[in-house]
């Protein structure tokens, strides 16, 4: 099993972010969710409804561990409505959030209207996550499985 | 990977190097042909989006690439800027904007401005462009 802490080429903050991740979720025994049982390299380039990565998929024993996680919307987005991307933690809970908003006031409509552009992460943990407006994403990274 | 294992190149940092093990395990299946890689070609390129090869689809060919940026060489217009990337398939399957609107009020309508948009490790088989209209590239083509 991989262990991601031992590979080649880390940059001193992913040194950092692989070996907090493996203190916080690789201290217990099988069993606890403490545990990590499993290590899959993803690449991922597609649409985020339906996907692993989703929050309709959340599961207590899953998690992401992303290098690299890119957020996009499809179409001419100049709309009433704000986009938005909530991250969940280990149990669940939003504990991030992310929006790449460019923004318009169109006095003939008296409204404000929005862009929405692409939006990156990097070094990032999350079990899940869910979406307003964006729709696309792209992912590198590992699925890790707890136990 | 026959001509050029991408995986063993040194100066990989951790992300492209599972990027381009993910690629090979995904289109280089040892005797799993269509999915056989031939060649890989090492790639830069600056210039203008329309004519390129990267707007060509080929069910053969694909790009890894380290580094991707789309511009505009123009002022704020009506229309926004985006990058459709295709897939293996021939199917959108990634987006990049970067917009910045305004109103125009003697024009009374929203105005775009185009800022460069930038992705990093990303394959792709073809891209499609609204209003970008140039682009760098450094990576590789490769053919299976």
């Amino acid at each position: 099993m991989i262990d991601i802490r031992s590979l080649p080429g880390l940059n001193i903050e992913q040194k950092v972010f692989a070996q907090t991740f493996y203190n916080q979720f690789n201290w217990d025994s099988p069993g606890s969710n403490h545990h990590i049982f499993n290590v899959e390299p993803i690449i991922y380039q597609g649409v985020i409804a339906g996907s692993d990565f989703h929050a309709g998929f959340y599961a207590a024993d899953k998690l992401f561990f992303c290098w690299s996680l890119v957020v996009s919307y499809d179409a001419n987005a100049l709309i009433a409505a704000s986009p938005r991307v909530r991250f969940y933690d280990e149990l669940g809970v939003i504990n991030f959030y992310g929006q790449n908003i460019n923004m318009t006031y169109d006095s003939a409509l008296v409204s404000f209207f929005k862009q929405i552009n692409t939006v990156y992460f990097d070094n990032l943990w999350f079990s899940c996550y869910d979406t307003l407006q964006y729709n696309y994403m792209k992912f590198v990274g590992y699925k890790i499985t707890l136990s | 990977m026959a001509n050029t294992d991408l995986t063993k190149l040194p100066g990989l940092n951790i992300e492209q190097k599972l990027l381009l093990n993910r690629i090979k395990a995904t289109f280089d299946i040892s005797g799993g042909a269509p999915y056989d890689i031939t060649n890989a070609q090492e790639l830069i390129f600056e210039g203008g989006i329309a004519g390129s090869e990267f707007t060509v689809y080929n069910a053969n060919k694909l790009y890894v690439c380290f580094n991707f940026v789309a511009a505009y060489n123009g002022g704020a217009a009506a229309a926004r800027g985006e990058i459709r990337f295709y897939d293996e398939g021939n199917v959108a399957n990634m987006y990049l904007q970067n917009n910045a609107i305004t109103y125009e009020s003697v024009a009374a309508a929203i105005w775009y401005a185009r800022n460069n948009g930038v992705l990093k490790n990303i394959y792709f088989s073809r891209i499609v462009n609204t209003t970008y209209n140039y682009m760098k590239f450094i990576g590789y083509r490769l053919t299976y």
